[in-house]
C-alpha cells in the first residue's frame, strides 16, 4: 500500500498516512509507530529513496519516491494480492464464481 | 508548531546517527496533524491533543522499531555522510547495558499485559522448582552428603555372609571380632558395638534409653572428641572400670538440661551406679539411634558371651588406613577368617566378609523411599518443563502476527529474539523466586510428615546446589522453549506470516511441537499415576488387613527388668505376674497380658524347627525365621486373639511340668496340615541339652495368626511359650479398657511403681498409635507420590486444555464452512475431541510402558497387590482419558457452538 502510494509521484510521510487513510475510507488507518519503521525499512532495502527537501515558507520535509527496485515489489506484491482476493473471492462467495 | 522537543521528551534516544532526522520527520508528522485540526475548525487543546496522540503508548518499543528498521546497511551514503559529520553515541559492544534494561522493561510490560499466561507459567515453574528442591535437600542430606564425620569416608561396617544360609550381613562372635583386631593391618581401629538398653535412674522419672555397648576405640573411629568431658577408653573396659557413659547431645539436654556440670555425675544406670564421663556434639547423633554409650567389659554379664566363638550378636565397624582400598581391606579380613576356619572347624563353616560403609548401612532402609521420591519429582519437574515450553509456543504462535508485523517493518530478528530471551529469563526467574519460597515451605512440610525412622533428618536443610540446578533447569527450559519455535518464525518469510494470519490458521509447526509435548506430558502423567494408585491401593490393602488381634481400646508399653535386680527368672516371673493383677484391678481394664516381643515390628528371631517323627536335619542346614514368645496366660485375650484349637495356658502349666508350647496357624498349616496338632510334639535342631534327652514340647493350642511382624512380610511360624516355664527381662504389657486407652496411662503408671520405682516405663502407647506408627512410612510416600500425581494430572489436563482450546481457536473458521456445508455440530464437537483422545491415547500408550517399568521397580514397596494391579492399570487409564476427555471437551463445545456467519464474516 505505502508502495502504491509512491507509484505515482514523491510524498512525504504524512501525506502517505492521508492518503492511504482517504483511499480505504478510513477503515486502513496507519499509525506513526508503524508507518516510519515501515518506511525506514523499505529504504533500508532500496525499495524507496528518501531525500530532504526545503520549500519556501515551510520546514523541510522528507519525501519519498519509488526505486525501480521498489516498483518491481509492487508489481510483484499487486499480483500475490490479487491471487489472494480472488481466493477469498472463490471461498467465501463474496464475489460471482468465473 | 514545533514538536521537535516533543518528540525529544517522548521518544527515548536512539542509538543511530539518523536519530536527529527521524526527530525532526516526526515533529513535523505531529505538526501536520495539528495544522490540519486547527484548519478543520479545532481549538489549540484539542489540535495538540490530535498530534501528540500519534506518538504510540509503548515509546520503548517504537524507538527499537526505528532504530532497527533505519540502522545503516554498510554503504549507505547518507549513513555514511553522518558517521563522517557526527559522532554517534558510544556504544560498548553489540548489546548494552541500556539495551539490556530496556528489553527487561519491554519484557515486563509484555507479561503484565497478560496476566493469566504469566501467572500460569510461573506458578508452574515454582511448583516444579519448589518440590524439586524440597525432595532433592532431602535426598542429598540423607543419601549423598558424607556422614558428619571426619572419618567418614574410611567407616566401613565388617559384616559376615554365609552364602549357604542365605544370610548377606551377619554379627560375629567377639572372639573373632579380637582375631580381626589384633591381625587386620589394612585397618587404622576396629571396634564392636552391642545394641542395649539403659534404664536411667536417679534424676527424675526413671527412663528407657536405647543405648550401645562398646569397645574400647569405638569413639576413635569417628575422629570426633567429646563435646564436654571425655569419650571412652580401651582402659574403661577394664573390669571395675567399666561403670562409666557417655550421652548423646539430645539425651544431655533432655535428661540433664544442657548443663555441663553433668559430666563427674553419677546416675543409677540398670540399677548400678555409673559415672557420666561425656557427652558427644550433636552431629555425632547423625546415624546414631543410640543416646549413651557404655564401655563393652569382658567381665560381669558379658563374660560368657565374649568366650564363645559360636555366639554371634557383635557388630564390627572398622576405620580403614588411609589409601586403602575397600578390596583389599576385605580381603584382607577374608584372609583371616579362612585362618581361623582351619583352626577353628564348625563355626567358621561357609562364612565370607562383606564391607559396607557405614553410610549405606545407617540410610539404608530410607533408600527405596528417597529414590521413589526423587523420581517422581523429576517426572513432575519434566512436565511443568514440558508444560511451561507448550504455553511459550502457544504464545509465540499467537504473537506470530505481531513478530512479523515488527519483521515486516523493520525490527531486527536479532533485537525479537533478544526481546523473547528477556521475556523468558524473567518468567523463569519469577519462576524459580516463587519455587525457593514454596521449597522451603515444602521442606518444613515434608520434615514434620516424615516416618519417626528416616535417618539424619538433622542434617535436612534447603540445599543450595539444588536449588541452584533446580533454577537452572527451569531457566533453562523456558529459555530453550521460548527460543525455539521463534527460530521456526525467523526462518519463514514474514510475509508469508502475514498472508497466514489472514486465514486464520497460525503455526503448523508450533502446534506440531505442542502436540509431542501434550503426549509427553500424558506419558509422564500415566507413570505418577499410576505409581500413586500402587502405593494408595497397597496402603488402603495394608489399612484393611485384618492384623489378627482387636486394634481397639488397646494399651500398650515396654518394661526391662534390670538384671541387677532381677537376676533369676523366678524373680522377673513374680514380677510381671503381681504387676498385671494390679493393673486388672484398675477400673477401666478389661484385661491385661504379657508378651515378650511387641506387635507390628519385625522381629528376627530365627530357628530350625523339627517336628515329632521327622529326623533331625542334616547339620548346616540354615536356619528359617520363626518368632518365638514369652506370654502370660492373659496375654491372647488382652489382644483378642482367639485360640482356634485347644487351649490357652494356665495355672497346671508350671516350671517342672511338662513343657508346653501354643504354635499359631501357619505353624499348622506347614507342619500338620491334615491333623489335628494338639498333642504333637516340636523341638528345634541342634538344641543345646548338654548330653541329656532332647527336650520336646507339647503343642496345647493353636492361636490364630496375627501381624506380629508387621504388614510387610507374610505371617511367620510362631511359638509362644508360657512365662510360667520360662522368663522374660523384657516384656510388652497390654492392657485392654472399656474405655478410651489413654484413660488408664496414669493409674498404670502407678500401678508399676508401686511396684518397683525405679522402673522406665518405655513407649506408652495406644495400638491405634502403634499401628499408625507402622504404616507411617508407607503412608509418607503415598501421600507424597499422591501429590505430586494430582499435580502431574492438572498440568496434564491443563496441557491439553491449552493445546486444544488453541488449536480450535485457529480453526474457528473451518468449524464455520463445516458447519456451513451441513456438518451437524455433534459431529464437529467429535472432530475436537477425538483430536484430544487421539492425544491421549497415544500419551497413555507411551506412559504404560514406563508405568510398567516404574511398577516393576516399586514391586518391594507393594503390600497385597500385584506390580501389574489390572485394577490399578485400568482405573489410572480411565483417569487419564477422562480429564484428556473433560480438558477438550470445553474448547470442543466451543467450536460446536461456532456460528458460520459469525466466523466466515469475520
Amino acid at each position: 500500500m505505502v508502495l502504491a502510494s509512491l507509484e505515482t509521484r514523491r510524498r512525504h510521510g504524512y501525506e502517505i498516512a492521508k492518503l492511504i487513510d482517504d483511499r480505504s475510507g478510513a477503515v486502513l488507518r496507519f499509525h506513526v509507530a508503524s508507518l516510519y519503521p515501515m518506511l525506514y525499512r523499505m529504504e533500508r532495502r532500496a525499495w524507496i529513496e528518501g531525500k530532504w527537501i526545503e520549500k519556501a515558507g515551510q520546514r523541510r520535509r522528507r519525501y519519498y519516491k519509488l526505486t525501480p527496485a521498489g516498483r518491481k515489489v509492487l508489481q510483484e506484491q499487486r499480483k500475490n494480492w490479487r491471487e489472494l482476493l480472488s481466493a477469498l473471492q472463490r471461498v467465501a462467495g463474496i464475489a460471482p464464481l468465473p | 508548531m514545533d514538536f521537535r522537543a516533543y518528540v525529544r521528551a517522548h521518544l527515548p534516544p536512539l542509538a543511530i546517527a539518523r536519530e536527529p532526522e527521524i526527530v525532526d520527520e516526526l515533529a513535523q508528522h505531529m505538526a501536520d496533524l495539528y495544522q490540519e485540526a486547527r484548519s478543520a475548525g479545532f481549538d489549540h487543546e484539542t489540535a495538540l491533543a490530535r498530534a501528540t496522540a500519534a506518538l504510540p503508548d509503548a515509546p520503548d518499543t517504537f524507538a527499537n522499531d526505528l532504530e532497527s528498521a533505519s540502522r545503516a546497511l554498510p554503504g549507505l551514503i547518507v549513513d555514511r555522510w553522518h558517521a563522517a559529520h557526527e559522532t554517534p553515541p558510544s556504544r560498548s559492544g553489540s548489546w548494552s547495558m541500556t539495551d539490556m534494561l530496556r528489553d527487561l522493561r519491554i519484557a515486563i510490560r509484555s507479561l503484565r499485559r497478560t496476566p493469566g499466561f504469566t501467572a500460569v507459567v510461573v506458578l508452574t515453574l515454582a511448583i516444579g522448582i519448589g518440590a524439586t528442591t524440597a525432595i532433592y535437600s532431602v535426598v542429598d542430606a540423607v543419601l549423598i552428603n558424607p556422614l558428619p564425620y571426619p572419618t567418614a569416608d574410611r567407616l566401613q561396617m565388617v559384616w559376615v555372609t554365609n552364602p549357604q544360609q542365605e544370610i548377606d550381613k551377619d554379627v560375629t562372635s567377639y572372639p573373632t571380632f579380637r582375631d580381626w583386631q589384633s591381625q587386620a593391618t589394612t585397618f587404622e581401629a576396629l571396634a564392636g558395638v552391642t545394641g542395649t538398653n539403659f534404664t536411667l535412674t536417679g534424676a527424675g522419672e526413671p527412663k528407657l534409653v536405647p543405648g550401645e555397648r562398646v569397645t574400647g576405640r569405638f569413639f576413635d573411629l569417628f575422629g570426633m572428641p567429646a563435646l564436654h568431658g571425655r569419650t571412652l577408653q580401651e582402659a574403661d573396659t577394664q573390669g571395675g572400670r567399666d561403670r562409666v557413659l557417655v550421652l548423646s547431645h539430645g539425651l544431655w539436654r533432655e535428661h540433664f538440661g544442657g548443663d555441663p556440670s553433668a559430666i563427674g555425675r553419677k546416675i543409677d544406670v540398670n540399677a548400678q551406679q555409673y559415672e557420666i564421663v561425656g557427652v558427644m556434639p550433636e552431629t555425632f547423633s547423625a546415624v546414631q539411634t543410640a543416646q549413651a554409650w557404655a564401655p563393652l567389659s569382658t567381665s560381669g554379664p558379658y563374660q560368657q558371651l565374649t568366650e564363645n566363638r559360636t555366639a554371634l550378636w557383635l557388630e564390627v565397624l572398622g576405620l580403614m588406613k588411609r589409601g586403602t582400598s575397600v578390596e583389599s581391606a576385605q580381603s584382607e579380613i577374608s584372609t583371616i577368617m579362612a585362618r581361623l576356619a582351619e583352626q577353628y572347624p564348625g563355626p567358621y563353616e561357609g562364612q565370607g566378609i562383606l564391607l559396607e560403609p557405614l553410610k549405606d548401612t545407617a540410610v539404608g532402609d530410607a533408600r527405596p523411599t528417597l529414590l521413589l521420591l526423587a523420581g517422581a519429582v523429576v517426572l513432575v519437574l519434566l512436565i511443568v518443563c514440558a508444560n511451561v515450553a507448550g504455553l511459550l509456543v502457544a504464545r509465540l504462535s499467537a504473537r506470530q502476527r505481531e513478530m512479523a508485523v515488527r519483521v515486516a517493518i523493520g525490527a531486527g530478528r536479532g533485537h525479537l529474539i533478544r526481546q523473547l530471551l528477556s521475556e523468558s529469563a524473567l518468567l523463569g526467574t519469577a519462576g524459580a523466586l516463587a519455587g525457593i519460597a514454596l521449597a522451603s515451605w515444602g521442606l518444613r512440610a515434608l520434615l514434620s510428615a516424615r516416618p519417626a525412622n528416616l535417618p539424619r533428618a538433622t542434617e535436612i536443610h534447603l540445599s543450595l546446589e539444588t536449588l541452584v540446578f533446580a533454577i537452572a533447569v527451569g531457566l533453562l527450559a523456558s529459555l530453550a522453549f521460548g527460543l525455539l519455535p521463534s527460530m521456526g518464525l525467523f526462518r519463514r518469510d514474514p510475509a508469508a506470516h502475514l498472508r497466514d494470519d489472514s486465514r486464520g490458521s497460525v503455526g503448523a509447526g508450533g502446534r506440531g511441537m505442542r502436540k509431542v509435548l501434550v503426549v509427553a506430558e500424558i506419558a509422564l502423567a500415566c507413570v505418577l499415576v499410576t505409581g500413586a494408585g500402587l502405593l494408595a491401593r497397597s496402603f488402603a490393602a495394608m489399612h484393611a488387613d485384618d492384623p489378627g488381634f482387636e486394634r481397639e481400646r488397646l494399651f500398650t508399653m515396654r518394661l526391662t527388668l534390670p538384671a541387677a535386680r532381677y537376676p533369676t527368672r523366678a524373680q522377673s516371673r513374680s514380677f510381671f505376674n503381681g504387676l498385671i493383677e494390679k493393673i486388672e484391678a484398675i477400673p477401666g481394664v478389661e484385661r491385661a497380658g504379657a508378651m515378650s516381643f511387641p506387635m507390628l515390628s519385625r522381629s528376627s528371631g530365627s530357628a530350625s524347627l523339627r517336628v515329632e517323627g521327622a529326623p533331625p536335619a542334616p547339620p548346616g542346614t540354615p536356619n528359617e525365621p520363626v518368632t518365638m514368645d514369652v506370654i502370660t496366660p492373659t496375654a491372647f485375650e488382652a489382644l483378642g486373639v482367639p485360640i482356634t484349637r485347644g487351649r490357652m495356658f494356665n495355672s497346671g502349666d508350671v516350671t517342672n511340668g511338662l513343657p508346653v508350647v501354643i504354635v499359631n496357624e501357619a505353624f499348622v498349616r506347614r507342619f500338620y496340615p491334615d491333623q489335628d496338632p494338639i498333642g504333637k510334639r516340636v523341638t528345634f535342631n541342634g538344641f543345646d541339652t548338654g548330653g541329656q534327652p532332647v527336650q520336646w514340647l507339647t503343642i496345647v493350642g493353636v492361636a490364630r495368626d496375627t501381624r506380629r511382624s508387621g504388614f510387610k512380610i507374610p505371617v511367620r511360624d510362631e511359638l509362644y511359650f508360657p512365662l510360667s516355664q520360662g522368663g522374660a527381662g523384657s516384656m510388652y504389657v497390654f492392657v485392654r479398657t472399656s474405655g478410651a486407652p489413654e484413660s488408664v496411662i496414669a493409674p498404670v503408671r502407678s500401678a508399676v511403681w508401686s511396684l518397683d520405682p525405679q522402673l522406665a516405663i518405655a513407649l506408652p502407647r495406644t495400638m491405634q498409635a502403634v499401628m499408625a506408627a507402622a504404616v507411617a512410612e508407607e503412608r509418607f510416600r503415598m501421600t507424597l507420590v499422591a501429590g505430586f500425581a494430582a499435580t502431574a494430572l492438572l498440568l496434564a489436563a491443563l496441557g491439553v486444555y491449552g493445546l486444544m482450546a488453541f488449536a480450535t481457536t485457529q480453526r474457528l473458521r473451518e468449524f464455520g464452512v463445516r458447519l456451513a456445508l451441513g456438518a451437524t455440530p455433534r459431529g464437529v464437537l467429535m472432530t475436537v475431541m477425538a483430536d484430544g483422545l487421539i492425544l491421549a491415547a497415544i500419551g497413555l500408550a507411551v506412559g504404560l510402558a514406563g508405568a510398567l517399568a516404574a511398577a516393576r521397580a516399586m514391586r518391594q514397596m507393594l503390600f497385597g497387590i500385584s506390580p501389574v494391579d489390572p485394577v490399578t492399570f485400568g482405573a489410572m487409564a480411565a483417569a487419564l482419558l477422562a480429564v484428556a476427555a473433560l480438558a477438550s471437551f470445553v474448547p470442543a463445545r466451543r467450536a460446536m457452538k461456532v456460528d458460520p456467519m459469525v466466523t466466515l464474516s469475520r
